[in-house]
């Protein structure tokens, strides 16, 4: 049952009008392609470049024929390696975890790190630490979970009430309050705990130095499926980027969508959050970067977003690491650096008001 | 096709109170039926309910023989489309890509955009004379040309009841007819069935095959324009005083309201 319209001409096939959204789709694919490019060149220098000189032979060789004894070869398989592999899911986590708030609460403004649920998920980390006693990423990684959905949780809900729903403004507000409470929460708690004061001053920074093995293998299956259901809820957000009524005249249950992504938000920014402590900015900047590049389409934002995030955060933690001379800076605060400015030129951006 | 589509002692709101209590209507299927009343009264919560998209509190809307709310959403989405009364767009979205958003409860997984897609979005944006802005960003249109995207999204759900919320607002009167005689030639060509919301009672009782006229969450009167449009049910309907006199042009009913002033010689009329 085509509607045939009332006006008589006939519709002129493939005309280009109506295949809207692969209308650019040549040129986005190209995009994804010089992406993956950058993506591979980036994470090759994370893995070579460092406060140890290690040359290309010696990283071949790590591979080919690990050497135990040989120092520099342990260093980039045990250290460098797992490091820009955590990077590099971490990254694609904030990333799509920023996208998927954006989409579901149709605001700009929403972020992990402006919700409070980074925040919410160390803050659980920490006291599953200190004060229940719980040893091993593998356990405390559920508790950043469960912190993740709890500041979810009390955000959204909280943002919601009143007629025009979860607006910036609260949602902003309502993330500030949450950040601020749970904030107070992991400070009290590592004050009264001095000696576990220096084991957490990295790790509340936000960083991936130091994030060997375990650390990946234990967050890196978590990370995988919240961006596996990430990738392909970009048609579910695009639905609901209309509107709750436009979505559900369109045949979209929204709830269950909304729910869904949710759940894949705390999953993602649970297990970033305990592999690499609370790091701002990517969550909020990348989706708005990928919208400027390839429009309001979903579909593709999620891609570009997966792809353009652990660029950004790889790239900001070799800034770090070749910019504090012996020393290294935390991504968490290069970003923070780097990414304050590009936050404020986001907010003067007129085309920031609606999503 | 024929669709039943009518509600049964539904009762719907927001808050503590109802806005539409205990009501029963039904569509007439292949028809035009136009919802009239005045600012809250309770007609796009009517059309809201009857979409699905407000949770009946008592009673329940049926659409051909089951509750709407047990059949699967997108189902729902390929019989009954809905334009709401303020929809939103992402910001940026060009018009072409809009209006193939309403191709979605088309489209799966599994069948993603066909050559069917193409030609439901090419008519629909040929019929609202919307095909030469398909390229052009949404927000740099006038009020007047986005709400013809916007019904051109609507109708390219080609869908077999259509219900439109205020449809005409931010049309000039020229567009307002052409939008008017648009839906009538789907109503007649396709048997689609179209409820409006409109506010000009003129064009309302012209387009009309069935009214309804709706004051405080109840329907008051419904029927043929003809048969049940007077001064009596407009001036109860609105608080208006008027005059119904025959439109020269249809012959239907054309309501002249009076106001306070303009009004030369109170006796003279
Ligand atoms: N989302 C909402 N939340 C709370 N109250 C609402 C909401 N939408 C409508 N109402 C209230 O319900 C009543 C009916 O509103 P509705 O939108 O159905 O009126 P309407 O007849 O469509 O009016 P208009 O001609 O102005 O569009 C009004 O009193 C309105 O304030
Ligand atoms: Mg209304």
């Amino acid at each position: 049952m085509t509607l045939a319209h009332a006006r008589s001409t006939s519709p002129a096939p493939g005309s280009g009008v109506a295949a809207p959204s692969h209308r650019h789709g040549g040129g986005l694919a190209a995009g994804l392609v010089v992406l993956v490019g950058v993506l591979a060149v980036v994470a090759f220098v994370s893995v070579t470049l460092g406060t140890r000189d290690v040359g290309l032979a010696t990283i071949w060789k790590a591979f080919t024929d690990f050497d135990p004894d040989n120092t520099s070869e342990t260093v980039i398989r045990e250290l460098r390696v797992p490091r820009t592999l955590v990077g590099l899911v971490a990254g694609m986590s904030l990333g799509l975890a920023g996208a998927i708030l954006q989409g579901v609460t149709r605001n700009p403004l929403a972020d992990p790190g402006i919700m409070g649920i980074n925040t919410g998920a160390s803050a659980f980390i920490v006291v599953s630490i200190m004060v229940l006693g719980v040893q091993g990423l593998g356990t405390y990684i559920w508790f950043g979970f469960l912190g993740a959905a709890v500041a979810i949780f009390v955000v959204y809900g909280v943002a919601s009430f009143g007629r025009e729903g979860a607006t910036p403004v609260k949602l902003a507000l309502a993330g500030a309050a949450v950040t601020a409470g749970f904030y107070s929460v992991t400070t009290g708690v590592v004050m009264t705990n001095v000696d576990a004061l220096n084991e957490l001053r990295f790790w509340q920074v936000g960083s991936i130095a130091g994030r060997y093995w375990p650390v990946f293998t234990q967050t890196a299956p978590f990370m995988a499926v919240g961006v596996a259901v990430a990738l392909f809820s970009g048609r579910a957000l695009n639905g609901l980027s209309l509107g709750d009524d436009m979505a559900v005249a369109l045949g979209q249950r929204i709830r269950l969508t909304r729910s869904i992504m949710f759940v894949s938000v705390a999953v993602l920014a649970g297990a970033a959050t305990a592999a690499c402590g609370p790091i701002v900015f990517i969550g909020l900047v990348v989706p708005h970067v990928a919208r400027a590049l390839c429009g309001p389409d979903y579909r593709w934002v999620m891609v570009y977003t997966a792809l353009l995030s652990p660029i950004i955060l790889l790239s900001a933690d070799i800034i770090g690491r070749v910019s504090a001379g012996d020393g290294e800076l935390q991504v968490g605060v290069v970003l923070g650096v780097l990414g304050a400015p590009a936050f404020i030129a986001l907010v003067r951006r007129r085309d920031l008001a609606e999503l | 096709m024929t669709h039943e589509l009518r509600a049964e002692d539904l009762s719907l709101g927001y808050g503590p109170q109802d806005v539409v209590s205990h009501l029963d209507v039904e569509i007439p299927d292949g028809k035009i039926t136009v919802i009239v009343g005045a600012n809250a009264c309770g007609k796009s919560t009517l059309l809201r309910g009857l979409a699905r998209l407000l949770a009946p509190r008592t009673g329940s809307v049926i659409l051909d023989g089951k509750r709407v709310q047990d059949l699967r959403s997108v189902e729902v989405a390929r019989v009954l489309g809905l334009l709401p009364q303020t929809p939103v767009a992402p910001d940026g979205i060009t018009v072409a890509d809009l209006v193939g958003r309403g191709r979605y409860p088309h489209q799966s997984w599994f069948r993603r955009w066909s050559a069917e897609d193409d030609a439901a979005v090419a008519a629909a944006m040929e019929s609202t004379g919307t095909a030469e802005l398909a390229d052009r960003p949404l927000s740099a249109l006038s009020g007047g040309q986005r709400q013809r995207v916007w019904v051109a999204m609507a109708l390219a759900q080609d869908t077999d009841l259509v219900l439109l919320d205020e449809p005409t607002t931010y049309l000039d009167i020229n567009h307002q007819v052409e939008l008017l005689d648009l839906l009538t030639d789907l109503n007649r060509r396709h048997a689609k069935t179209i409820v409006l919301v409109l506010h000009d009672l003129n064009l309302a009782c012209r387009y009309a095959d069935h009214i309804i006229a709706m004051k405080a969450g109840a329907i008051i009167r419904e029927g043929a324009p003809i048969d049940v449009i007077d001064a009596a049910v407009v001036t109860e309907v609105f608080g208006l005083p008027c005059e119904v006199l025959p439109d020269p042009v249809s012959r239907t009913p054309m309501i002249v309201p009076r106001g306070r002033h303009h009004v030369p010689v109170p006796e003279s009329v």
